[in-house]
């Protein structure tokens, strides 16, 4: 564990970055306004206005190589202009370096800012569909650098026969890429400058430090990193100029082997790796959204399938417990043959209330994975990216939680065209047909989004030289360069669906206490004058959530709906659709604007949470709620599945640690996909809301994603409480 | 009760199947509670375990006032004051049709199951048992049903689950003999070292819970003796040295375990209909508790620990 020093270095670090803009400003994740300025300043004048030669005459060659002038090289020319004018931003604490520069823009700046944005508005959109959300190939950065990745490209390029016309979208891709890479060769230099600069300023400690980052900044990210520091420095500096989740994936599996070189060489000691490991975690919160999973997984397998635990396994979630980032966490996959003391020391880091790791099913993850036709390798060697979407790590072109489906309004017009059903069968047909219908109509507009950004770009092309098979295709992700390119949409109020069905069949069909009309009536009125069925159906009717025979049929009714709704439906890529429930926000944002449901829940309240129940309804305690949470098959559900469980701080820790030992095994034993613990008092909860500004850093779990409780917005807020109030004893 | 025709569909009255145990015995467990107690205790929190026969529970702050009970209650035990909806349970005959109706706030206590249908629900959980977890019947005082106690115990044992009997050990030692085949441990209630007071405030002497207490042990029953800590009864030097004493002479003691008493069950008097307890009993803080842990280690080397 870290000394006094090295604790409240941490902490300065972690303070500093909470007062940063991000934090203030949730800045989008777009972009940092200063950055895009200067994007939107290459991106207009990459086009000049110089006449650059009739076709009679000889064109000016010079001119045409100055300006990129197709769309998408335009785009890596303004991408590369941010990085070459970018301000390194150094705090003198820090271990790593790389942040983007927030200082405000000037008054012209603004007014500049303005009108360039109504110029843009002539470009093509490249950001209206999910950026990033996925693992890069660093392993493969650490091994050859900036300057491996460039002599690679170049070579491509130049064996290219441009004569065959086949081959001219390849060389612009490849250009684009050197546009990008040598730009960031271009930022690192700057930063390794100012680092000498304040190392020549500096005395005593300070000049040691800074002498050493110049030291290391000067090779990293170009060359191939030698040490665990380097390693950790080449690709944090790599990922923070995109401002966007391209996850770190499995840290343990390519970090050990720098660390345990470090060690045996005796230029390390564990509690320098683990400060160091620290400040890594740390730094997603000084430039991504907060409340956004940005998650390095450990654990699990590698690619041939044999077991890791490691030390840096270990140290990771030691990392995790002092650092409690809401933004750089860690998440767990864990089989069959991992160790119970790897998953007593995650449940020791759960029990902090440091609201990670969530708990990934290894074994059915894999399972899942080549069950859509991933290759056995890739399938051990996959990462959450997003919150809970699962995707292979570093060859991954698959869109997570795109769209999000509210299926409580398809139950909803089920029922009104079964208006004389005798059965729930029919309705569930109906629901299947019309969720199946907007899928593919949702479809068609992301297929186009496809299709736009394959001419036009959107992803950063230096991604794409990172993803496999890109490079060797000569395609970028957006042309389909990536080896797997599935979607992934996700289904919001699954439990509601669940418990509604469940309530018509005890209202309409079994007691005949009211008709199918009547009962739509009721919830068109938003249960005016009916509160007593309200209470009824809350009250008196099994839910899902409660090891209930018949509620839990309904579950795997409704996902198996969900999983045909998705068949057939094929995507711009030529590739196909896998389902899942996570709801992120989406199930509170979702909610606002839904009508009441069957199954008690009233207008403008949230929907449930992914496809735990409904909060509040797992009145029979966690093995009740584990029981019908994996009575269904999740193995179909790559997009995403998260399950809550909650616990009181004290019934994680002594004797109650061998329990939620067995808890999570039978809950993997039983093919959960993902399991995640919240464990924090609602006391602590409401005095939080009452005074926000004690509780600055209080984290909670909220659906697959950890968030600081007081950014959450009040609904959201209020459901975490509800949930809590379940709290399991 | 007719007599049934195998072990499984004997029946007996139990109020509560919690699951996710972590407090009675080993492991993951699911406790029974069955209806009915041959003693009163004056700090029992569990009222709706005292009745042998099924109650009813009235939650006022869940009612909605929707007035369907005062329509279906045959002796009009329901009925609106002041726009107050007033429950007076001296007439109820227990027919239980205003439960049906009620959408909120009324609750059945007690349901009348064959052993086999709560043997189903314990299987449920079969896969977080493991190796330590499985059933515990507690009550009320599960051995005063004797026979479905029997026959909840025998069918555990023949699923492979293990088994546990909280008691307060006052029944004939003819029903231990019965069940001690079939029981893996006993948490077994030790409750005042006098006598006298122990009759004061239990209704009943300690002499045959002491007895049963010592024979189950002559007969190798693992025990766990379970001592609740009420401020101003049994928080005496007397009570500890009692304890350690009780304890030393057990051959079969696994621990002593120490539990503090608590509020929660005064607002289920109220549900109940009891009105509150007599006696308010005060809170021991956790300092106290292990006071007294310290206390009874004085005269003892077993194991004492807080529940
Ligand atoms: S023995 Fe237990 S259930 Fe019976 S009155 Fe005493 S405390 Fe209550
Ligand atoms: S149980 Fe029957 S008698 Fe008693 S209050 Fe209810 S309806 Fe009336
Ligand atoms: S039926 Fe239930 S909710 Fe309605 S008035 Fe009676 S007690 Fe209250």
């Amino acid at each position: 564990m870290l000394n006094e020093k090295q604790l409240s270095r941490i902490k300065r670090i972690k303070d500093f970055y909470m007062e940063e803009p991000v934090f203030k400003h949730h800045v989008s994740y777009v972009r940092v306004m200063r950055q895009r300025l200067n994007f939107m300043r290459a991106y207009i004048n990459s086009i000049g206005t110089e006449w650059i030669g009739p076709a009679v005459t000889p064109y000016n060659t010079e001119l045409l190589k100055s300006r990129p002038y197709t769309a998408r090289l335009r785009l890596a020319y303004a991408e590369a202009a941010i990085l070459n004018n970018m301000e390194p931003m150094i705090h003198d604490d820090e271990l790593l370096v790389g942040r983007p520069d927030y200082t405000p823009l000037t008054k012209e700046e603004e007014d500049e800012y303005k009108n360039l944005e109504l110029a843009m508005r002539g470009a093509p959109n490249t950001t209206y569909l999910t950026l990033g959300h996925m693992s890069l190939d660093y392993p493969k950065l650490l091994r050859v650098g900036i300057n491996g990745l460039i002599a690679e490209v170049k070579a491509r390029k130049d064996a290219l026969d441009l004569n065959d016309p086949e081959n001219l979208p390849k060389c612009e891709f490849y250009e684009g890429c050197l546009m990008e890479l040598e730009a960031e060769l271009v930022l690192q230099r700057r930063y390794a400058e100012k680092l000498k600069e304040k190392a020549e300023k500096a005395t005593g400690e300070k000049k040691e430090h800074f002498e050493k980052l110049y030291e290391i900044v000067s090779r990293v990210p170009a060359e191939p990193a030698r040490t665990f520091r380097e390693a950790l420095q080449a690709i944090h500096f790599f990922s923070f100029t995109l401002w966007e989740l391209y996850y770190f994936g499995r840290i343990d599996q390519y970090l050990y082997p720098y660390y345990k070189a470090d060690l045996e060489a005796g230029r390390i000691t564990p509690d320098e790796a683990l400060e160091l490991l620290c400040c890594f975690l740390l730094l997603p919160d000084a430039y991504i959204m907060p409340n956004v999973a940005y998650d390095s997984m450990i654990g699990g397998k590698d690619r041939q399938g044999n077991i890791v635990e490691n030390d840096i396994t270990f140290m990771a979630l030691d990392a995790a417990e002092i650092v409690r980032s809401g933004t750089g966490k860690i998440a767990l996959a864990f089989g069959k043959d991992n160790s119970d003391r790897l998953l007593r020391r995650a449940i020791q880091v759960n029990a902090t209330g440091a609201t990670q790791p969530a708990i990934y099913d290894d074994d059915l993850i894999t399972e899942g994975l080549i069950k859509i036709g991933i290759s056995p390798e890739d399938a051990h060697y996959y990462c959450n990216t997003g919150c809970t979407e699962i995707t292979p790590i570093g060859c991954s072109g698959i869109y997570p939680c795109a769209p999000y489906h509210n299926i409580a309004n398809a139950l909803l017009r089920a029922m009104r065209e079964n208006l004389d059903a005798t059965s729930t069968k029919p309705i569930l047909e109906s629901f299947e047909k019309i969720l199946h219908r907007e899928v593919q109509e949702q479809q068609l507009y992301i297929n186009r989004r496809q299709m736009e950004r394959s001419r036009n770009g959107g992803e950063p092309l230096r991604v794409s030289c990172l993803v496999d098979d890109c490079l060797s295709r000569g395609k970028a992700i957006d042309e389909g360069g990536a080896r797997y390119n599935h979607i992934e949409p996700t289904f919001v109020g699954v439990s509601n669906v669940v418990d509604s069905l469940v309530t018509i069949e005890t209202l309409v069909f079994n007691e005949k206490k009211l008709t199918m009309q009547e009962l739509l009536d009721v919830v068109d009125s938003n249960y005016e004058g009916k509160e007593d069925l309200r209470q009824y159906i809350l009250n008196r009717i099994p839910h899902y959530g409660v090891n209930d025979k018949n509620a839990d049929k309904y579950a795997a009714m409704v996902s198996n709906a969900i999983i045909g709704a998705c068949k057939g439906v094929t995507t711009y890529r030529h590739s196909f659709l896998v389902p899942g429930t996570f709801t992120y926000i989406e199930n509170a944002t979702l909610g606002r604007v839904t009508q009441a449901t069957p199954d008690g829940r009233l207008k403008g309240t949230p929907l449930a949470a992914s496809s735990s129940a409904t909060a509040g309804r797992e009145i029979k305690g966690p093995t009740a709620a584990v029981l019908s949470a994996t009575s269904w098959d999740h193995s179909h559900y790559m997009g995403g599945i998260v399950i809550n469980l909650k616990f009181a701080p004290n019934q994680m820790s002594g004797e109650n640690e061998d329990n939620v030992v067995t808890l999570i095994r039978a809950f993997l034993e039983r093919k959960g996909m993902e399991v995640q613990i919240n464990c924090i008092s609602n006391e602590t909860l409401r005095d939080a809301q009452k005074h926000p500004e004690n509780y600055k850093d209080l984290l909670v779990r909220v659906s697959g994603f950890s968030a600081y409780f007081t950014h959450l917005p009040n609904d959201i807020q209020q459901e975490v409480i509800d949930r809590n109030e379940q709290s399991f004893n | 009760m007719s007599s049934p025709s195998t072990e499984k569909e004997i029946r007996g009255n139990i109020f509560n199947i919690q699951r996710y145990c972590t407090h009675d015995g080993p492991g993951i467990r699911t406790t029974v509670f069955l209806k009915g107690c041959p003693i009163r205790c004056a700090w029992c929190h569990n009222p709706e375990s005292h009745d042998f026969k099924s109650e009813i529970g009235y939650n006022e702050s869940s009612c909605i006032k929707c007035g369907k009970c005062i329509a279906v209650c045959p002796v009009h035990c329901h009925t609106v004051m002041d726009g107050k909806h007033v429950f007076d349970r001296a007439n109820c005959i227990r027919c239980f049709k205003c439960v049906e109706v009620c959408p909120s706030a009324l609750e059945k206590i007690g349901k009348s199951v064959t052993v086999q249908e709560v043997l189903d629900e314990v299987a449920e959980d079969k896969i977080f048992y493991k190796d330590a977890g499985g059933i515990t019947l507690s009550g009320g005082e599960p051995l005063s049903q004797a026979e479905f106690a029997v026959g909840l115990l025998k069918g555990a044992k023949e699923m492979g689950i293990t088994t546990c009997v909280e008691t307060g050990g006052f029944v004939g030692y003819e029903v231990f003999e019965k069940v001690l085949p079939y029981v893996d441990l006993f948490l077994y209630d030790y409750k005042l070292t006098d006598s006298g007071l122990h009759k004061k405030y239990t209704g009943v002497d300690n002499t045959l819970i002491l007895e049963n207490l010592f024979r189950i042990d002559e007969s190798g029953a693992k025990i766990i003796l379970r001592c609740p800590i009420i401020p101003g009864v049994n928080d005496t030097e007397e009570h500890f040295s009692g304890i350690a004493r009780v304890a030393n002479s057990l051959k079969n003691l696994i621990k002593v375990e120490i539990e503090p008493a608590h509020t929660i069950g005064d607002m289920k008097y109220e549900q109940m209909g009891y009105g509150r307890p007599d006696l308010k009993y005060g809170v021991p803080d956790s300092e106290e508790v292990l006071l007294c842990i310290d206390k009874i280690k004085k005269y003892t080397s077993v194991t004492v620990k807080k529940s």
